[in-house]
């Protein structure tokens, strides 16, 4: 079982959106990880059939509307905590799309819980012997970057 | 008013959900945890709990388990929240007793479809002070295209008295003389436009507002839904769909006891209910005023009822679950139940577990005699 870019891409677009209504104007596939540094990243785990790391991850600047646009506030500024919040909601339901996307079931692959951690500036990497699925996202004002570790 | 208590570890899961129940005017609790939210649904005794699956110390399933242990919680209807919809897990909480599962991300059409099983549709346009009684079989289409509204009444006309306005100016005279049930309103048109029209209207009278807009502008939605639209039809539009907006939105304004009167009838001295053909969405709206309907039969000593689906064109997933509904719900209040069906129903009904083992009869006279 493998993940492609497409999977990724299409779970990314549905969760963004969906929750923040925010309108997607290009996306780039790729095997590398990000070259630029982001200020918030947020994980999760795939246990099971099949394994990996899912990273999201984008400047703290694009993460606030991102939480103002799921908040329907657009516009304001949610406080630190709630932009955390929602990206941990972002990175949790991305994962739970691309699960039911390639069909599996509860016990086939489970999911962590997720992890977020902001700062400046912040990369990721994972010890992984395959090419990570990268897709970086065009929001018009800033890029959302999602990236699948195969374990 | 209804309460509605919200379970989920994420602020921004629970102010979204909060959004997205605004249609509903009822009140909202929130807990941030499984083990938070058993302690409110005792203290609160809601009428609906939204549940989120993977929370920390006490996750939805544990949570799930616990209200369903306590005699003081185990009636209250439970939708779970889930980012994953997985075979295992559907099934996992089906056992343990839910009114339905909402995968996130979620649309507020997709939330609106699984809430209103439990708390009813929500209102269309509030009602204003003093309004007078409208006519649940008139529309009025308003639309400064002639096109849409040639379109519009070909796809109503059948089934109600249709009237058109091709200005919001033109809309409010028409609606203060006739009082049309349902008003369907284009969001963008020249000098007065959809919110400027619904305005006025709710000034007026009681309709609910459907509104037209250009398919693909999303940013209206919400702004619509706060104006009071009970719905929103994207153009270009299905007749199909339009009716069934519309269909909707005239059984939302009208009092259950409208409703109820088209669905509800009696047989011989026995109640029938009978399960609606034509729209899923009026089906959402009537369970929960069946289930009040059943109580009150309880209370008033009957302890028999038929429900009719012999009208019904086909089988799909939602007539199933409203059955079973109804017949669980009946079974609760010791009410007995035979269900009247063609026989190509029956087969396709005693494939399924939970209404295999109804009695069956292919008329009324024959349902009856199997509840004697």
């Amino acid at each position: 079982m493998t993940i492609s870019h497409d999977v990724v891409e299409r779970a990314a677009r549905v969760v963004l959106e969906t929750n923040a209504s925010v309108k997607i104007v290009g996306a780039k596939q790729s095997h590398d990880t990000d070259g630029a540094f982001s200020e918030l990243i947020g994980t999760l785990s795939f246990v099971g059939k099949l394994g990996g790391t899912l990273v999201v991850y984008c400047k703290w600047q694009q993460a606030v509307e991102l939480a103002a646009g799921m908040l329907g506030e657009v516009g304001t500024e949610p406080d630190a905590e709630t932009v955390r919040d929602a990206m941990g909601e972002m990175v949790n339901q991305i994962g739970g799309t691309i699960k039911r996307d390639i069909g599996a079931d509860g016990n086939e692959i489970m999911l962590s819980p997720p992890v977020v951690v902001s700062g400046s500036p912040l990369s990721h990497c994972v010890r992984s012997s395959q090419k990570p699925v990268t897709v970086d996202l065009d929001l018009g004002r800033g890029t959302f970057g999602v990236c699948l570790w195969p374990a | 008013m209804s309460t509605v208590l919200t379970v989920d570890d994420s602020k921004v899961v629970r102010t979204m959900v909060t959004r997205h129940l605004q249609p509903y005017g009822c009140t909202i609790v929130e807990a941030t945890n499984g083990q938070e939210g058993v302690d409110m649904a005792r203290t609160h005794k809601p009428d609906l709990v939204l549940l989120d699956v993977t929370m920390p110390v006490m996750d939805g399933r544990q949570a799930l388990g616990e209200l369903r242990k306590d005699d003081a919680t185990k009636g209250i209807p439970v939708i779970m929240l889930t980012a994953e919809s997985g075979r295992d897990l559907v099934v996992e909480i089906a056992k343990l007793g839910v009114h339905g599962y909402i995968v996130k991300p979620f649309q507020q059409e997709t939330f609106e479809k699984e809430v209103s099983k439990v708390l009813g549709a929500p209102a269309g346009a509030a009602a204003p002070a003093g309004a007078t009684a409208v006519d649940p079989k008139a529309v009025l289409i308003v639309d400064d295209s002639e096109k849409v509204l040639a379109m519009a009444k070909a796809a109503l006309e059948q089934t109600m008295t249709v009237l058109t306005a091709t200005s919001g100016k033109d809309a409010i005279a028409q609606y203060a003389k006739a009082k049309p049930g349902v008003v369907v309103i284009d969001l963008v048109m020249p000098d007065m436009d959809g919110f400027a029209t619904i305005a006025e209207i709710q000034k007026l009278g009681k309709s609910s507002c459907v509104a037209l807009t250009v398919r693909g502008d999303a940013s209206l939605h919400e702004k619509a839904k706060k104006a009071g639209y009970a719905a929103i039809v994207e153009k270009p539009f299905q007749a199909g769909e339009l009716l069934e907006h519309v269909t909707q939105a005239a059984s939302a304004g009208a009092s259950p006891d409208d409703v109820l009167k088209d669905f509800v009838s009696e047989d011989g001295g026995c109640p029938v209910f009978s399960l609606p053909n034509q729209s899923s969405k009026l089906l959402i709206k009537l369970l929960p005023i069946f289930g009040k309907k059943l109580r009150s039969l309880a209370e008033d000593g009957n302890d028999k009822l038929i429900v009719d689906v012999a009208q019904l064109n086909e089988l799909t997933s939602e007539h199933v679950a409203g059955l079973v509904r109804l017949l669980t719900e009946a079974g609760t209040l010791g009410i007995k139940t035979a269900i009247c069906a063609p026989d190509a129903l029956v087969t396709k009904l005693r494939q399924i577990a939970e209404t295999k083992d109804a009695p069956y009869a292919s008329t009324r006279d024959g349902a009856r005699q199997s509840l004697q």
